[in-house]
């Protein structure tokens, strides 16, 4: 009788060991149908966002407060440099100026002679970054303006210093941006004065690679990357980055490559182009 | 018992899963000023070896499981990814409890080294197979370096709340 009692509490021990299988096992169905259906998963991800992208918010404003003193206390220290270094940009800046008003009023000169018709003006809104989505699969941020703030899809969306990625969900008061050093993003670009056309593609990285290069083209470090305009999802000439490496691949490092911040500029350019094609697709 | 002493007894209990939730929630802050994530890093799996070792039934495969598909709705993996890899991290190591659970604090730093380095390198072959890319391998010898050398820390976190939990069970 005991013996039976301890063999049964044996098998019961044993058991409880093997408890996890069941659920590794729904976790391998729940992956298969989430890789397959991405619309459910969408949606799922987008009521979850509009709950946590808050709480996620007031998480981060201790960390905020926290990098404020340790910018300030690092602008403290370096106050006689910084000065000297802001006032020698501020001598190239004003030659670069004189240079810009005297372009300026060469191509409006020029517009007029060959009878140009200028782009529509873009609508741009300032939208707070709340929640930053970073996993192996895609690097994104939550911003917190959508459809009701005049938001939507295929918008591009700028940092301080450059093109920080697109807008590729909405919802009614936040949206998602995704980055354009994600896993999923490919940008058409040209590289340098050349205007050498390639694709521009992330891996999750701080960088981008340059892939789809023409056979013969001469990219050098230091060479500006810029939108190409090509799919009709970023007009022409947006600053990306710069190339930084040269070998087996060429990598290039984004203006925008200071972690992510505190607010994107939310452009719309008027242009759908490829992601038209993606929604009659659906 | 008193009010008192049943509030605190309801809050030692669930507090190895609000650790893992406002650590899974920490992963979405974003990070201003460096180029990586720094709190990306899965710091949970800490929390969960720890306990999975310690105290299985405060923290119990369901709610490892539920904590892994809130990361996954949070982080934008395919549902069952984390949940996946986080159930997987609580079996192993339930698995060799007894072992572990006698081994020294160096003993149990080398285990959760093993154990995680085993869950970094199935998460690269599912993130291979499922999105058909790679990943950046320096970004997860980063991740796999830190979570490790976190382990004091996070083991001291966990040790206090066991110690507290101990007083209530």
């Amino acid at each position: 009788m005991e013996n039976k009692f301890f063999r049964l509490k044996r098998i019961k021990a044993q058991l409880k060991l093997l408890a996890p299988i069941p659920f590794l096992l729904f976790s391998l169905v729940l992956m298969v149908l989430s890789t397959s259906d991405q619309e459910i998963v969408k949606e799922i991800r987008r009521y979850s966002s509009r709950f946590f992208a808050p709480i996620v918010s007031v998480l981060s404003r201790p960390m905020e407060w926290g990098e404020a003193i340790a910018n300030d206390l690092k602008g403290l220290v370096m106050l006689r440099s910084e000065n000297k270094r802001l006032s020698d940009e501020n001598k190239q800046l004003l030659s670069w100026k004189l240079l810009a008003l005297k372009l300026a009023d060469d191509q409006k000169e020029m517009a007029k002679l060959v009878n140009y018709i200028p782009l529509p003006n873009s609508k741009s809104l300032t939208a707070r970054v709340l929640a930053e989505n970073n996993s192996p699969f895609q690097k994104s941020v939550i911003i917190g303006a959508g459809r009701n703030q005049g938001v939507s899809k295929g918008d591009a969306a700028f940092g301080e210093k450059g093109l920080f990625g697109r807008v590729v969900e909405t919802d009614d008061d936040i949206s998602r941006v995704i980055q354009i050093t994600s896993y999923l993003s490919r940008l058409p670009v040209m590289v340098g004065e050349e205007r050498i056309l390639c694709i521009a593609t992330g891996d999750n990285s701080p960088f981008l690679k340059l892939t789809s290069i023409p056979e013969g083209a001469v990219i050098q470090k230091g060479d500006v990357v810029r939108t190409s305009g090509h799919a009709g999802v970023y007009p022409s000439g947006l600053g990306i980055g710069v190339v930084d490496h040269v070998g087996e691949e060429i990598t290039l490092i984004p203006f925008e490559n200071q972690g992510t911040p505190e607010f994107l500029r939310i452009v719309n350019y008027g242009l759908i182009g490829i992601l038209q094609n993606e929604e009659k697709g659906k | 018992m008193t009010s008192s002493v049943s509030t605190h007894r309801i809050f030692y209990l669930i507090s190895p899963f609000s650790l893992c939730v406002f650590l899974v929630l920490l992963t979405g802050v974003p990070i201003r000023s460096f180029s990586f994530c720094l709190l990306c890093i899965p710091f949970v799996y800490t929390v969960i070896y720890y306990f999975a070792i310690f105290r299985p039934i405060v923290l119990n495969v369901g709610l490892v499981f539920l904590i892994g598909l809130f990361s996954d709705i949070l982080t934008g993996s395919p549902i069952g990814f984390n949940s996946f890899l986080m159930t997987l991290l609580f079996f192993m190591t339930n698995l060799n409890r007894r072992i572990l659970g006698n081994a020294s604090f160096l003993g149990q730093w080398i285990g959760f080294g093993l154990n995680v380095g085993v869950i970094f390198f199935i998460s690269f072959i599912l993130i291979a197979l499922i999105s058909r890319h790679g990943i950046v391998v320096s970004q997860t010898f980063f991740d796999y370096f830190f979570v490790i050398m976190s382990y004091p820390i996070m083991a001291y976190v966990c040790g206090f709340l066991n110690k507290r939990i101990g007083e209530f069970v």
